[in-house]
């Protein structure tokens, strides 16, 4: 316990300061701005008679999450670790003796917990609203699918699966800000990297099935993009909850990397 | 593993031996050995680059050393520096704090984070301390003159009222007043127990400027290439203890530098503007006597170069010397 209360108390340190900066507060109300827009957007189209289909609300924020979720937990980690060697936590909390992976595990869990607020307050949000435009199965069926056998075990990992890749790309981006000592550094390769899985991934694997007659996925699929796709059920012949722990053991691993790279850093580069 | 000294009095606020940074080829620092007494002001002196910013930023667990071993407090070992810490405030290089926020949510964010129990009192004592209540409190850091950022950072480094504090060139960037401000806060700081404890506060000041560890500091130590030169009083610092020059005009040069000489004063320049006279700390009115009692009279008096400067000159020169 005596080492989790002082990262307790770093994570709420961490969340009064970036609560207050202006970066993150732009950021989270383009997030509520979104969230608000498409789902007003898609209210007004069910109660003006067109219908977008039951369960639809959730289902338009599942997409709207799984495509701007990993570039949102890029761009918090990049607002919690930028200016760290400068003037950030790290330097003030390792002034007076607090070990570095507690200073820097504040850090990732407030990233994490802002990510999954954004996460269940989404779904609550699209839920109330498809029930207030008639979308009686809103709160229940989340499944941008139609299956019938649908249980809440299901729904549970379609979200918990798209936190858990929002954090596993927090987690690599945390990962790149401490090889790179740079806030900019981490969230341009992480960036970079998210961007290439996105449309070389894809491309590559056209090119290969066209080619030689089989499926890369197969062979991307305990990769970090594969791992994360397979949760969201890309892989029909694995069960998505497989994934899960591959994703955690991704997860795993970018933050011990990341602490050890912290514990043998200096913060400084010496001047005199 | 984690040693702690005997807790009392001779207890050392800093001793390191060996210590060591390596910048690929460039040392930083090379091999300091250096025993800090708890109470006090110790000056680390040296010109830029002398490696006084990496010495304090090891101690503070900024950069790790590549050889040798750090006692702070009587704590030793990486887990018992931590431990030290604890009960030391630091400003190194420069202040550091979020600009986006207020000197006054600056120090309540530090405060939290050091979970330092002093509370909103504790936070105005300390605006107040440093000069930054009223309206400057609530200005945002970035917006903070050169000066209210330097007594930020001092405010910060004593939160918690640590036993130890770590200034490292505090009056950089302030002006005359500011510097002169600065350095009665750190006299009167230094006067003042760390509450709580009963432990006699210790503060080392860095500084390349002399005069300002001639004012303020009772023990001094000299760097250079990133080797400790000297360590100990600021008055016997060189092998001729506290000799330093005073520049002198009389109604008669000519006999004056006769009369001097004839009783055993070391000339050192004579100019149409007057002489320049080798003199002892404390026994300048002894030149006044010797030429009074000749019937010459002292039109001016001052000192040319300070005790401490002639020291810090001979220190390094010889360092220089050795170099060659």
């Amino acid at each position: 316990m005596s080492a989790v209360s002082p990262v307790l108390v770093a994570l709420r340190w961490e969340w009064f300061r970036i609560s207050r900066r202006p970066g993150f507060r732009v950021i989270m109300g383009m997030v509520a701005a979104v969230v608000v827009l498409i789902l007003l957007g898609a209210a007004f189209l069910q109660s003006d008679g067109y219908g977008v289909g039951p369960s639809a609300f959730p289902f338009i924020i599942f997409v709207t999450l799984t495509l701007v979720g990993p570039f949102l937990a890029l761009f918090l980690t990049a607002l919690a670790f930028s200016g760290e060697y400068g003037w950030g936590t790290l330097r003030a909390m390792q002034a007076r003796g607090m070990p570095g992976w507690q200073a820097i595990l504040s850090k990732m869990l407030l990233v994490s917990v802002v990510l999954a607020v954004v996460w269940i307050g989404s779904w609550c949000l699209s839920a109330v609203v498809g029930l207030m435009a008639g979308d009686t199965d809103a709160p229940a069926t989340t499944l941008p699918f139609d299956d019938a056998d649908a249980s809440w075990g299901d729904i549970i990992l379609l979200y918990l699966g798209n936190l858990l890749a929002a954090i596993a790309y927090m987690s690599l981006t945390v990962l790149l800000c401490m090889l790179g000592r740079s806030a900019t550094f981490g969230l341009a390769v992480a960036s970079a990297i998210l961007i290439a899985e996105s449309t070389v991934y894809p491309v590559a694997v056209f090119i290969i099935e066209a080619v030689y007659d089989f499926n890369l996925w197969d062979y991307l699929r305990w990769t970090l993009r594969g791992a994360t796709s397979g949760l969201a059920g890309r892989y029909d012949d694995t069960n998505p909850w497989y994934f899960v722990p591959v994703v955690v053991a991704y997860i795993a691993l970018f933050w011990s990397l990341s602490l050890s790279v912290l514990s043998r850093r200096d913060l400084d580069g010496g001047n005199g | 593993m984690t040693d702690t000294l005997s807790e009392n009095s001779q207890t050392p606020a800093v001793a390191v031996s060996g210590l060591s940074k390596h910048f690929g080829r460039v040392r930083a620092v090379d091999d300091v050995t250096l025993t800090i007494p708890a109470g006090g002001v110790y000056g680390l002196l040296g010109p830029n680059g002398s490696g006084k910013t990496t010495l304090l930023s090891m101690l503070t667990g900024f950069l790790h050393p590549t050889a040798g071993t750090i006692s702070l407090l009587g704590e030793t070992g990486p887990a018992g520096q931590r431990t030290a810490l604890r009960r030391i405030g630091a400003l190194i290089e420069r202040p550091t704090f979020w600009p986006y926020l207020s000197c006054r949510d600056n120090l309540r964010c530090l405060q939290g984070i050091y979970a330092s129990d002093g509370g909103e009192t504790e936070i105005e004592e300390l605006l107040t301390t440093v000069n930054l209540d009223g309206d400057a409190a609530g200005r945002k850091f970035r917006a903070c003159s050169t000066g209210m950022k330097q007594r930020l950072g001092i405010a910060a480094a004593l939160l918690g009222n640590p036993s130890l504090l770590i200034l490292d060139e505090p009056t950089n960037g302030l002006d005359p007043a500011g510097i002169v401000e600065m350095r009665e806060l750190i006299r009167d700081l230094a006067g003042k127990d760390a509450a709580g404890n009963g432990e006699p506060r210790t503060i080392i000041l860095a500084s390349h400027l002399l005069n300002e560890v001639e004012q303020v500091c009772d023990r001094v130590g000299v760097m250079a290439r990133g080797k400790l030169l000297y360590s100990g009083a600021v008055s016997e610092m060189g092998t001729d203890a506290s000799v330093g020059e005073v520049h002198i005009r009389t109604t008669d040069d000519n006999r004056a530098a006769s009369v001097l000489s004839e009783a055993g004063w070391e000339l050192i320049n004579r100019s149409e503007d007057g002489l320049d006279i080798a003199v002892a700390a404390g026994r300048e009115w002894e030149i006044s006597r010797d030429l009074a009692d000749a019937g010459v009279y002292v039109a001016e008096l001052r000192p040319l170069v300070g005790s401490l400067e002639a020291g810090f000159m001979e220190v390094t020169g010889e360092s220089e010397g050795e170099s060659l």
